[in-house]
């Protein structure tokens, strides 16, 4: 019996459809709750619009503000705060992207232990004491950061590609700054961003466990009520597409040249979504059985391994094809990967290629959602993009009536060939 | 620092857990705290769930020892410490490893 009903269990979690609730707090927080039953635990993430595009001119600025948080609070040192979530048992952590400041906690949700936990958790994002002695601390971690990433081709070219990508955009800059932005950076300039953009209105929080809706309200009012209502940040402006093709190398002692070949690309309610999705998913965002990896891999041998992508951001991310590939051959296999993507933009898939990736979609989407974790970044992404509470389940059905002619069309129309961010990092040409 | 002064004081720790298991009485709470959580939400990922099934089955302890866990781990008192430390952590026959620091090139 208790064979089965562990079955019973495991199937429930996998083939369970995702209900999300929302509302908002009184103080203006936006709130995404997915109950799960199995496991007795709960994760919340806070999500703020509070990232590295609201650096300013002092890169590195939201990274730092992000990472003081859980260093010191009003009433507790960090040793303190440490202790207590290590005697809960609970997960605290943090993370700092381009769009999204992310602070979040998984806890048992056993009565005294869950209580404990959000106690200490909201006080440890809400009554922040940024002190001279951390940011001293965490800017010396960055800046090593900062020196090991010099030594990685792939880094170098990465920040290089948004550089050219994003120009004078927000989203251009390293998140993780530079020496001289780091230097100008002081404890008042925290204090200042946490002050503007940690607040109700520019959050939205992510509530996935083994909680009701009740307790689920009473959490999320409960974090809520600890932040100013502020305001919700403008948006940025939007990444405006290129206006000819750059043709960059860097130079690298590396044996191997790291080539990344892209554009501007697209935000998660453009209207071509869910055919670029599917395009990508085709071209080169299935790994092994991907054209690219096909052209570029299996007939050529020119790389182990190509892939293509679009980070979905904001205010309109990039489309990137990247590959790695020997000195000598970094030529071709660049004229290889332009021709692929060329003829993917010009003329339409054959018909077995496209039911092949829709059934690989389709039929892998349930584990996409098969853990909280999972979960819980489907929320803060729906949450945060404003995307339609039935995103999940919609998305299949959206894929499925996709065209070859839908997909080329759409690649058409975004993808301009001259007007290309050609990038490479390797040793001298 | 002497190597030997090390391990004389990791040697002096565990002869104080063996004398006085008293001593560990708060870190024990801790412990297991975080054992059990960390044991919910590893499960968090059904290929670890699997794992467990099949590491339990095929090592011949059985599903049940799955769901015993929590409680079993949460029986186990300051003096059973004390006890298997002092049953297994014998220095007659302990093997030690040193990793020396060469300067980087």
């Amino acid at each position: 019996m208790r064979l089965f009903s562990l079955f019973l269990l495991l199937i429930t979690q996998v083939e369970a459809k995702v209900t999300i609730e929302q509302w908002t707090t009184p103080e203006g927080a936006k709130v995404l709750f997915t109950q799960t039953q199995g496991l007795p635990m709960l994760d919340v993430a806070l999500n703020f619009d509070a990232a590295s595009s609201r650096d300013g001119d002092k890169y590195g600025l939201a990274m730092l503000t992000n990472s003081l948080i859980g260093t010191a609070s009003t009433y507790h040192t960090e040793e303190q705060i440490i202790n207590q979530f290590e005697s809960l048992g609970s997960e605290f952590s943090g993370a700092s992207l381009k769009d999204m400041s992310i602070i979040s906690m998984r806890s048992l949700t056993r009565r005294d232990i869950l209580q404990s936990s959000l106690d200490l958790f909201t006080e440890v994002v809400t009554k922040v004491d940024y002190q001279q002695r951390y940011l001293s601390r965490e800017k010396k971690q960055t800046l090593r950061a900062i020196e090991a990433a010099k030594q990685s081709p792939a880094s170098i070219a990465n920040s290089a590609f948004s550089q050219l990508v994003f120009n004078k955009h927000p989203y251009a800059h390293k998140k993780i700054g530079n020496k001289e932005s780091l230097e100008k950076i002081n404890l008042a300039d925290l204090k200042q961003h946490y002050q503007h953009y940690y607040v109700a209105k520019n959050l939205t929080i992510a509530l996935v466990g083994d909680i009701s809706k009740t307790k689920a309200k009473q959490i999320a009012r409960q974090i809520s009520h600890g932040l100013n209502m502020g305001k919700k940040a403008k948006a940025n402006p939007v990444v405006l597409p290129l206006q000819q093709t750059q043709a960059v190398h860097i130079e690298f002692p590396s044996t191997q040249t790291h080539l990344l070949i892209g554009q501007v690309g697209i935000n998660r309610s453009h209207a071509d979504y869910y055919p670029l999705y599917l395009g990508n998913h085709i071209l080169g965002g299935s790994g092994l059985t991907s054209i690219l990896s096909d052209e570029v891999r299996e007939q050529r041998g020119l790389a182990y391994s190509t892939s293509s992508y679009f980070t979905k951001m904001k205010s309109n991310g990039y489309f990137l094809i990247k590959l790695q590939t020997k000195n000598s051959q970094a030529d071709q296999a660049k004229k290889i990967a332009l021709e692929t993507l060329k003829n993917f933009r010009n003329n339409a898939i054959d018909e077995q290629k496209l039911q092949d990736g829709k059934d690989n979609i389709i039929g892998g989407f349930a584990l996409e959602t098969a853990s909280n974790a999972n979960i819980l970044t489907y929320l803060s992404i729906i949450g945060f993009y404003d995307l339609p509470l039935n995103y999940l389940s919609s998305f299949t059905s959206k894929i499925k009536p996709i065209s070859a002619r839908d997909i080329q069309k759409a690649y058409e129309r975004l993808i301009n060939m001259d007007k290309l961010v050609i990038l490479s990092v390797g040793v001298k040409k | 620092m002497d190597k030997q002064i090390l391990i004389d004081a990791i040697k002096t720790q565990v002869k104080e857990l063996i004398e006085h298991p008293k001593l560990i009485e708060d870190e024990l709470v801790r412990t297991k705290a975080q054992l059990e959580a960390s044991f919910i939400f590893e499960q968090d990922l059904i290929h670890t769930q699997a794992y467990y099934l099949g590491m339990l089955e095929t090592v011949g302890l059985g599903i049940d020892k799955m769901f015993e866990y929590v409680d079993k781990m949460n029986e186990i008192k300051a003096k059973d410490v004390s006890n298997v430390a002092k049953q297994y952590l014998d220095f007659s026959q302990v093997n030690t490893v040193e990793l020396i620091t060469q300067e980087i090139k």
